[in-house]
């Protein structure tokens, strides 16, 4: 990298499309809650943000006291070159069989985003958040969209937030209240890599190690990119854009070289598939392109797999803040392979357009 | 179809004329894809099934053409008995391979399945991976899909998945001449998958210490991966950059994947700008050097 780097980043405004906070805990949620929930929570020494402490290893979880509300902004949002800044809060409420605590739980997390995020003071000006929804009752999760849809100008909630590992695939009509209502308040979906569900995240089981399950998650996008086409989701609700957010991106080219071929030979099964599912990924679908799965020292490869992907709209800029992958040079090499006008557009446009920011 | 009225793929006269003779196959290898459903049946009945259709396939098949040889279909579940399945017939020179199927209750890089892989390696015999199976749990990892559509076209997911597995396993350390062959589920996809997993190994690797390689190596040393249904990217010249990704010569090989309806012919399943150098290594030679066929009539 020759690039003078402070320089450039002092000078390049940028949209982060994928930063994080801590779930808040049961505490914190609290006064948030219906009575009955608040009493559920005190007498059955309920305590749901623990759970999420096992989703991801240490060395991985970044430092907790860097996702806290004065850190962020201090850290991260006071930076000269972040014009904005996307919040994605995992909750994993997919985990929780009861559907009525699931979704008040998620109209309590949104509610202290809200507060605690959202108020436009200091650097909070440049935040943007995904609604957080309960996948288990969709009606209600559209109920809940369309309550933020209405405060987007005051508070900022620009997208709809689901985890991509789901026990039923996303294509399914089951979701669509919840593209209803996404597509009709201008959110997208954000699909983030994740999500603690009762069905193994392989077709052969659960994988016994970490790494396998971390590398795995991109097949998991991959089933939910082929679902959302084969159902016709984009057929229904032609405006939905979809949003890959944590997913790697280098294997976008086999899968739509892959779902093109077998699409000739199925779309007798599927007539409502009325283009190449390539002409769809292109025209709904955006990736974050934190983390680059390429090679670090063959940036040749790097390039081609953009030039494949073939439309400079596909990719936006993410940092995956505060998440720790330690010495990971694969952002700065790719927006190093790409035009000065693709890099604007990675850096900048693409989620300025998207979100409307 | 046949003109005795048999199903497709039962009729040896009819695979002779139509496959062997008509394309001058020299050698075609029998995977028994649809029985090798058969293989997760538990217990002896499915111990008694698979031995049934090796001995079959031996009778019917290999005794009778000698152009043909098979893979030994085993009830990976049951390791004593697969073990058992591989030793008895592994003396067999017209049995090349053991045949497990791509879904499966559990993934392949599992323990309990590294007896059967020692088995196989002490045998010389590669171990292939064939589309199909029967895991008892949804087909692809987001849940079960709707449409065949989407079960075809998501062979490759699930493949990836027991790749990884098998790879951070560590059984290629301790079985080091153990060969996998990937059937029916591409390769396209295999260089973007190297890539997430060295990255992940770089950062992640703590979990796995005594993995002596790069997870990518293990890649290019011990997996073969069959050509049909062939990759189409959108540009003639993306095939080559498929290869280039891929940087594993010697390790794809030539599929028709006969009899199904996706058959990729032998004169038109490769570019026709592909080098006749490596042309001839995927039509012939680097299935040669994996499963010794030079002794084999025919070769």
């Amino acid at each position: 990298m020759s690039r003078p780097n402070a320089v450039q980043t002092e000078l390049e405004l940028k949209v982060d499309c994928d930063i994080h906070c801590a779930a808040p805990d049961t505490a914190a949620l609290a006064q948030y809650l219906p009575r009955h929930w608040q009493e559920f929570v005190g007498f059955g020494g309920f305590k749901f943000r623990e759970a999420l402490d096992h989703c991801y290893p240490p060395i991985l979880d970044g430092n907790p006291e860097e996702t806290r509300v004065e850190q962020v902004k201090q850290l991260f949002l006071s930076r000269a070159d972040v014009a904005h800044a996307i919040l994605n809060c995992y909750m994993g409420l997919e985990a929780l069989q009861n559907r009525d605590l699931a979704v008040s739980l998620a109209s309590a997390t949104n509610q202290w985003l809200a507060d605690r995020w959202l108020s436009d003071e200091a650097e909070g000006s440049k935040l943007r958040a995904s609604v957080v929804i309960a996948t288990q009752d969709p009606g209600e999760a559209a109920i809940e969209i369309r309550k933020w849809a209405m405060r987007k100008g005051e508070l900022g909630f620009v997208q709809v937030l689901l985890p991509v590992h789901s026990e039923v695939p996303y294509g399914k009509r089951q979701y669509f209240p919840i593209y209803d209502a996404a597509a009709e308040c201008g959110f997208p979906i954000g699909l983030h890599f994740g999500g603690l569900t009762v069905t193994a995240p392989t077709s052969s089981g659960w994988p016994s190690l970490y790494i396998d399950e971390y590398i795995g998650m991109s097949q998991i996008f991959q089933s939910q990119v082929l679902s959302l086409i084969a159902e016709g989701v984009f057929e229904r609700f032609p405006d939905l854009k979809v949003v890959l957010l944590e997913s790697g991106f280098t294997w976008l080219p086999a899968l739509m070289w892959r779902l093109d071929k077998e699409w000739k030979g199925f779309r007798r099964e599927v007539p409502w598939v009325r283009e190449l599912p390539s002409t769809y990924i292109r025209r709904h679908f955006r990736a974050t392109v934190q983390p680059v799965d390429a090679p670090p020292d063959d940036l040749a490869q790097l390039r081609r797999v953009v030039d494949q992907i073939g439309s400079g709209s596909l990719l936006m800029f993410s940092s995956d803040y505060p998440h720790n992958y330690g010495p990971d040079e694969g952002v700065n090499l790719l927006l190093s392979v790409l035009s000065d006008a693709q890099r604007r557009d990675v850096l900048m446009n693409n989620a300025r357009d998207l979100y409307r920011l | 179809m046949p003109s005795s009225g048999l199903p497709a793929g039962s009729d040896l006269d009819f695979l002779r004329e139509q496959l062997l003779d008509r394309w001058n196959v020299r050698i075609a290898i029998l995977n028994s894809g649809n029985v090798a459903q058969l293989s997760v049946q538990p217990g002896d009945y499915g111990a008694a099934l698979t031995r049934a259709i090796n001995d079959w396939t031996l009778a019917e098949w290999l005794d009778a053409e000698p152009r043909l040889v098979s893979a030994i279909v085993v009830p990976i579940n049951d390791a004593d008995q697969a073990e058992d399945e591989i030793r008895r017939l592994a003396h067999h020179p017209r049995f090349v391979q053991v045949l497990v199927t791509l879904r499966n209750v559990d993934l392949l890089g599992n323990r309990r399945f590294w007896r059967v892989y020692k088995a196989a390696a002490e045998a010389g015999l590669p171990i292939g991976v064939h589309v199909g199976g029967i895991a008892g749990q949804p087909l692809t990892g987001a849940g079960w899909p709707s449409y065949y559509f989407e079960v075809h076209a998501g062979h490759p997911q699930a493949f990836a998945a027991q790749l990884s597995s098998l790879v951070f396993s560590g059984v290629f350390d301790e079985i080091p001449r153990l060969q996998f062959v990937l059937i029916e589920g591409g390769f396209a996809w295999v260089p973007s998958l190297c890539w997430r997993m060295d990255r992940a190994w770089r950062i992640l690797g703590e979990e796995v210490p005594d993995l002596k390689q790069e997870p990518s190596w293990y890649v290019r040393h011990h997996f073969s991966f069959t050509t049909q249904p062939i990759e189409e990217p959108e540009r003639p010249e993306q095939f080559r950059e498929i290869l280039d990704a891929l940087d594993m010569n010697g390790r794809l090989l030539f599929s028709t994947d006969y009899p199904h309806w996706d058959f990729d012919a032998p004169d038109r399943a490769l570019p026709s700008d592909i080098a006749s150098g490596l042309r001839r290594q995927i039509m012939s030679s680097d299935a040669v050097s994996l499963y010794r066929f030079a002794g084999l009539d025919g070769a």
